[in-house]
C-alpha cells in the first residue's frame, strides 16, 4: 500500500541548510509509523521510483531567498528537466517521475528561510525551530488540515 | 586555411576536459588531443596523514567510484599491517566492489551514453540527455535507472552509505553481514537479472545501428592490461594482473601488483594534467594499452556466470576476438553488469557469507604497501610509503583513465580524422568525437591528483590559429 513520502534534502555538513534533513528527522520520529522518510543530499532521478510509488510526496527544504524563519508551502508544478545535471528540483522530479513511471502523486515544496551555511553539523537555534515548524506544517497536511 | 577546432568542455563525462583538433590546409585533420583541465592533489595533501585515514580520505576523490578507492586503499593499508585479511572479509569486499561496478556502469550506459544510441548521434543536442531518452523510450530510462539504484542500495545496504561509505577498513570490513541485510540484497537480484535480460536484448539490435562507430571509434591494435583469477575467469578483487596483445597472445602473466614499477611507466605531457601509463617494456607510447571492460573481456577466456557467459559468446561471434573497437566498451559493460548480478548472487549464497570474523587487527609492520582491484573503468593502484609511526610520507595513484589516455588520444584522433573531411564538419560529428572519450568512460576526477610536479604550457593563438605566445613550466 502506497504511503507519504517525506524526502529532506540539502547538506548536513552546512550549518542550517540541513533544515530539510532535520524537519525530516523530526517527522521519522512522531509519524515514522505512517509515513516514509528519506534524507539525502540531492534530488537525483534515483528517486523517480520512491516517488511513483507514494501516495502523497512532501519535499523539504533550506531556502535562501526566504527571510530567516519564514515558512512557505507550495504544491509541485510539474516540469521536464531542459538539459541534464546532477541534480533534479522538486518539479523536474516529479515531471520526469511522471514521464518513466505514469501519474505522479501529489507532491508540495516545504522550504524554511536561513541565512546561515558556514561549515557546521550543527544548525542555529532560530533555524532549529524553524526545522519544528516545518515538521507541524507537514503534519497539517498530512492530515489534511492545512 | 588550417584552423583549430576546440570541444570545451566535453559534455557527458565525469569531470572537466576539452578536446583540440587540428586541421591542416587541405582541410584534413592533422593531429588532436585530449586535454584534463582539472587537477586535484591527493596525493600530496595526503602527506603525514596515519595511514588508516587513507581508505576514507581517498574515497573522496570520487562521487561515483569511492568503493574502488576504498578497496584499493585498504588492500595497500593491509600490506602495510602485513596481515592477510579474514576470507569473509575479502568475500564482503567483493560484493561491495561487484555493486558499485554495477551502479558505475549503469551510469556509464544509460545516463551518459544511451542519448547517443537511442537518440542517434545526430540529434538535437538539446535533447541528448537521459531525459530526452525518457520522452522516447520510457522504458530504457527505466531500467537504467532501477540498474542504478540496486547498486546504490547494494553498496548502502553493506556500507551504511551509498556514497563514501567507511565500512572497508584496513584489515577488512568493520561489520560482518547479518541476516537480515543479505535477504535485502538478495530480494534485490530478480529485479536486477530481469532488467539486465531486457537491456542486453534492446540493446545488442542498437549497438548494430553504429557500424561506421564499430569502425572508427578508437579501433586498432593495442595492447590489453587487467587482473585475472589466473585460470582465465573475470576477476575484480584480487589476483594476478595480465597483459595480453591485440592478436590475443599473453605477452605477461602472473604480474604482481607490487611490481608495477618494473613494467607501468607514466609520463607527463605538456598539455594535460592527465599522465599517460604506458607497458614498460615496449617503451612510450608503443606500449599504449587499453583497460577496463573491453580489456578484461579481452584478457578472459570465460566469464565463469551463466549469463554474461551466453552474451560474451554471442558478442565475440559477431565481432570476433580479441575485441579492437572501443565502441565495444558499452556492449562490455553490459555484460559485466550481468556478470556483478550474478556474482553477487553466488557470493550471498555461501553459506560463510555471515560469519563474524570479518577483520585483522595489527599495527604496522610494513612500510610501504600497493594495493590493486579492479574498478569499473579499470585497473586502479595505490601505493604508500609510510614511516616508523605509520605517517604516509608518499603516496602514487595509478587509475584507469591514466592508463587508457593514449588509446584515447589516438581514439580521438582517428574518429575526428574520420568524421572530419575536407574541413568541413557537422555538429554531429564534434559529437562522435566526445562520443569515442565516452566510450572509455573516463573519470577525470579520479585520475588527475599528483599536484607542484606536473608540467603545464599555456598557448594564446590569434585569428586563424597562429601562435601569439606560449608560456610553459617544466616541473
Amino acid at each position: 500500500m502506497s504511503r507519504p513520502l517525506i524526502i529532506g534534502f540539502g547538506n548536513p555538513l552546512r550549518e542550517d541548510d540541513a533544515l530539510g534533513w532535520r524537519a525530516a528527522e523530526l517527522l521519522e520520529r512522531r509519524e515514522g509509523s505512517s509515513i516514509d522518510v528519506l534524507k539525502c543530499h540531492q534530488l537525483t532521478p534515483e528517486l523517480v521510483d520512491l516517488v511513483g510509488r507514494a501516495s502523497l510526496v512532501i519535499f523539504l527544504d533550506a531556502s535562501i531567498s526566504q527571510e530567516p524563519g519564514a515558512i512557505s508551502t507550495r504544491l509541485v508544478e510539474k516540469s521536464v528537466p531542459a538539459a541534464w545535471s546532477h541534480q533534479l528540483s522538486p518539479d523536474q522530479l516529479i515531471g520526469f517521475s511522471e514521464q518513466v513511471s505514469g501519474p505522479a502523486p501529489r507532491a508540495y515544496v516545504i522550504t524554511g528561510g536561513i541565512d546561515r551555511m558556514t561549515w557546521s553539523e550543527s544548525m542555529s537555534g532560530a533555524a532549529e525551530t524553524c526545522a519544528l515548524q516545518i515538521a507541524a506544517s507537514v503534519e497539517r497536511l498530512l492530515r489534511g488540515s492545512f | 586555411m588550417a584552423q583549430r577546432i576546440v570541444i570545451d568542455p566535453v559534455t557527458r563525462i565525469e569531470g572537466h576536459a576539452k578536446v583540440s583538433v587540428q586541421i591542416g590546409d587541405d582541410g584534413h585533420v592533422t593531429g588532436a588531443r585530449l586535454h584534463i583541465t582539472q587537477l586535484r592533489g591527493f596525493e600530496k595533501f595526503c602527506e603525514n596523514r596515519p595511514f588508516y585515514e587513507m581508505p576514507s580520505l581517498m574515497a573522496r576523490i570520487c562521487g561515483i567510484c569511492p568503493v574502488s578507492h576504498l578497496i584499493a586503499s585498504s588492500k595497500a593499508c593491509d600490506a602495510i599491517l602485513g596481515v592477510n585479511i579474514p576470507p569473509n572479509a575479502a568475500r564482503l569486499r567483493r560484493i561491495l566492489n561487484l555493486a558499485q561496478i554495477l551502479q558505475s556502469h549503469a551510469l556509464s550506459v544509460f545516463h551518459l551514453s544511451s542519448p547517443d544510441l537511442i537518440l542517434g548521434l545526430d540529434s538535437p543536442p538539446e535533447k541528448r540527455h537521459l531525459f530526452g531518452v525518457a520522452e522516447k523510450a520510457p522504458e530504457v530510462a527505466r531500467d537504467g535507472i532501477r540498474l542504478r539504484q540496486i547498486g546504490q542500495q547494494i553498496v548502502e545496504l553493506l556500507g551504511g552509505k551509498r556514497i563514501h561509505p567507511a565500512w572497508v577498513v584496513p584489515g577488512g570490513v568493520s561489520s560482518p553481514l547479518t541476516a537480515e541485510k543479505r535477504d535485502q540484497i538478495q530480494a534485490l537480484l530478480p529485479d536486477g537479472l530481469a532488467a539486465l535480460d531486457r537491456t542486453v536484448d534492446r540493446f545488442r539490435g542498437i549497438f548494430q545501428r553504429f557500424p561506421e562507430e564499430m569502425e572508427t571509434f578508437a579501433n586498432f591494435p593495442s595492447l590489453f592490461l587487467g587482473m585475472t583469477d589466473g585460470a582465465g575467469e573475470l576477476e575484480y578483487y584480487d589476483g594476478p594482473l595480465r597483459v595480453a596483445a591485440a592478436d590475443g597472445s599473453v605477452l605477461a602473466t602472473g604480474l604482481r601488483p607490487e611490481d608495477y614499477p618494473k613494467y607501468l611507466g607514466e609520463v607527463a605531457e605538456n598539455d594535460s594534467y592527465l599522465k599517460s601509463a604506458y607497458y614498460l617494456p615496449l617503451g612510450y607510447p608503443e606500449g599504449m594499452y587499453r583497460v577496463g571492460p573491453l580489456a578484461r573481456l579481452n584478457l578472459v577466456t570465460h566469464c565463469g556466470t551463466p549469463r554474461a557467459d551466453h552474451e560474451l559468446g554471442a558478442l565475440r561471434t559477431f565481432a570476433g576476438s580479441p575485441l579492437l573497437s572501443s565502441f565495444y566498451y558499452h556492449h562490455a559493460r553490459l555484460i559485466e553488469m550481468l556478470h556483478c548480478v550474478e556474482r553477487i548472487e553466488q557470493l550471498l549464497s555461501d553459506p560463510d557469507v555471515l560469519s563474524p570474523h570479518v577483520r585483522a587487527f595489527s599495527e604496522p609492520n610494513c612500510e610501504e604497501g600497493v594495493g590493486m582491484s579492479e574498478a569499473p573503468r579499470g585497473t586502479l593502484l595505490h601505493h604508500y610509503k609510510v614511516d616508523r609511526n605509520g605517517l604516509i610520507q608518499w603516496a602514487n595513484l595509478i587509475i584507469a583513465t591514466g592508463h587508457n589516455n593514449l588509446a584515447m588520444n589516438r581514439g580521438i584522433q582517428q574518429t575526428a580524422s574520420y568524421f572530419i573531411r575536407d574541413g568541413r564538419f557537422s555538429e554531429g560529428a564534434l559529437n562522435r568525437v566526445e562520443a569515442v572519450i565516452r566510450a572509455f568512460d573516463p573519470c577525470l576526477s579520479c585520475s588527475t591528483h599528483a599536484a607542484g610536479q606536473m608540467p603545464l604550457q599555456i598557448d594564446l593563438l590569434g585569428p586563424g590559429g597562429v601562435l601569439l605566445d606560449s608560456v610553459s613550466r617544466t616541473s
